[in-house]
């Protein structure tokens, strides 16, 4: 079966650009993807567009004025990993032979919601008691503290790393660098997560041109080859049964299995680092370092590159790039092409080969994590 | 507080529904949960504390718990239903 490639990546600057539409974003970022890939509106079959909070049909709206003409265009809400979900979508349609180029993207804008966490749907019974993204998040670092002795500046390292690392990215919201004091110090949003330690609200837009091997060649397109992909949901956190294993974990062995590689064969990772405690959890979950460790690993700045172990965020991830919903899993995947092509400049791992991208989606807390994506992708060898 | 008992595999699932949770089989009955049970997780949002409580028949379950500034991993909670919320007290 046919090899499938992305050739191209594209995306606008993450940040608060609430006079921006969807549309106006969304055309950026896919004109980006072509013109990087070195294709046109008519070589792309199928399009998958990935959004959370936008309203119905907002693929077509996105690219209406772009003069596609016709092709099938797919709407995909899979939470945070809509944009992932959207690229494992145009993969599958090649795969299937539906198509031999497609196109992904997703937008989200953020910043004109109300202030404070991500609202939420009312109805569900631990939403209406009180819970939020952040209560959530908080209550895994709780767990990991009482667990495996997890300190705070631990998970404030996360920050700080971030954004040293933020500092190199002109795509990223946050590029200003803080230091493990400032993050400490800034308002506690759900102890023991700091201002510093949560996701701002962003608005941004990200897009991938994929193709099958022979169109690539076809098209005089250098690609990054998709090794594998994995996608998952959980299973039910409330019963008298341990959960044998996390779905953040389960997804991962399934990805590096179906790539026949292990963790250490890994250079540089993006992982869903909405809160720093994600950062830590999800490390842990793609084996990058063993369960309990995953402060320490970011505290001795072994996830910096260069730092001895599998980079990890080196975009500052959703921490300081920012989270666009529906954007994000696709600006992940862009970081990962940038470092396999060599582009990243002072944020550049050397040598990068092969490298991961690890998107959670979570707002049913029923779950053990509802939504889990992960990517082995992996440099051409005549790139 | 109620959740169902698998005939099939045994295990208890909650909220209660249909089917059990853990292998799937519709053949399960409604069983009242234990009253107590210890935090395992927690955290405190706006005045609202959340957690993860382990009851002493083994069962996770999530609820809020009041007052917020004793919700704390280990303690010992008892459940107080209010207003069709889920509520411990600590």
């Amino acid at each position: 079966m046919s090899e499938v490639a992305i050739i191209g990546v594209g995306m606008t600057r993450f940040t608060r650009q609430p006079e921006r539409s969807n549309q106006d974003l969304a055309e950026h970022a896919i004109s980006a993807a072509l013109s990087d890939a070195g294709v046109s509106q008519r070589d792309i079959g199928a399009i998958f567009s990935g959004s959370v909070r936008a309203r119905s049909g907002n693929g077509q709206r996105c690219v209406k004025a772009m003069g596609f003409r016709g092709v099938p265009i797919v709407n995909v809400e899979n939470a945070c990993a809509s944009g992932s979900t959207a690229m494992r979508e145009a993969y599958a349609w090649i795969k299937a032979g539906l198509c031999d180029v497609a196109l992904a993207f997703g937008v989200e804008s953020l910043s004109s919601e109300p202030k404070g966490p991500l609202v939420l749907p009312r109805g569900n019974w631990m939403i209406d008691a009180g819970l939020t993204l952040p209560s959530w998040y908080a209550m895994q670092a709780s767990r990991h503290m009482a667990r495996y002795g997890l300190t705070r500046e631990q998970l404030g390292s996360v920050s700080v790393k971030s954004r040293k690392l933020a500092q190199h990215n002109d795509v990223a919201h946050f590029r200003d660098p803080v230091t493990l004091e400032d993050v400490l110090a800034s308002p506690v949003v759900a102890d023991p997560l700091t201002l510093f330690q949560c996701c701002p609200k962003t608005d941004g837009s990200a897009a991938v041109v994929l193709a099958s091997e022979a169109a690539a060649r076809r098209l005089g397109a250098t690609g990054v080859r998709i090794r594998a992909t994995a996608l998952g949901s959980g299973t039910a956190v409330f019963t008298d049964r341990p959960i044998e294993i996390p779905t953040a974990r389960r997804v991962s062995i399934e990805a590096l299995e179906k790539a026949g590689i292990g963790t250490e064969d890994l250079d540089v990772v993006e992982v869903h680092d909405a809160f720093s405690i994600g950062e830590i959890i999800y490390s842990e979950a793609l084996g990058i370092c063993p369960p309990g460790e995953g402060g320490r690993y970011a505290a001795e700045g072994r996830s910096l590159p260069g730092g001895g172990g599998v980079a990890v965020n080196t975009s500052g991830g959703l921490l300081s790039r920012g989270h666009p919903l529906g954007a994000s899993g696709l600006a992940q995947v862009a970081e990962i092409v940038w470092q396999l092509r060599g582009v990243c400049g002072p944020r550049q791992v050397e040598n990068a080969r092969l490298g991961a991208v690890h998107t959670m989606g979570a707002n049913e807390f029923e779950l053990d994590g509802n939504i889990c994506s992960v990517f082995v992708l992996e440099k051409a060898a005549h790139a | 507080m109620r959740a169902v008992r698998c005939a099939a595999c045994g295990a208890g699932s909650f909220p209660p529904g249909d089917w059990c949770r853990v292998c799937s089989s519709p053949d399960v009955s409604s069983w009242l949960l234990a009253s107590e049970g210890r935090i395992e997780a927690c955290a405190v949002f706006d005045g609202n504390a959340f957690a993860e409580i382990r009851l002493d028949d083994g069962m996770l379950v999530g609820g809020r718990i009041e007052p917020a500034e004793r919700a704390s991993v280990g303690a010992r909670v008892r459940f107080a239903p209010r207003d069709g919320i889920v509520e411990f007290t600590a």
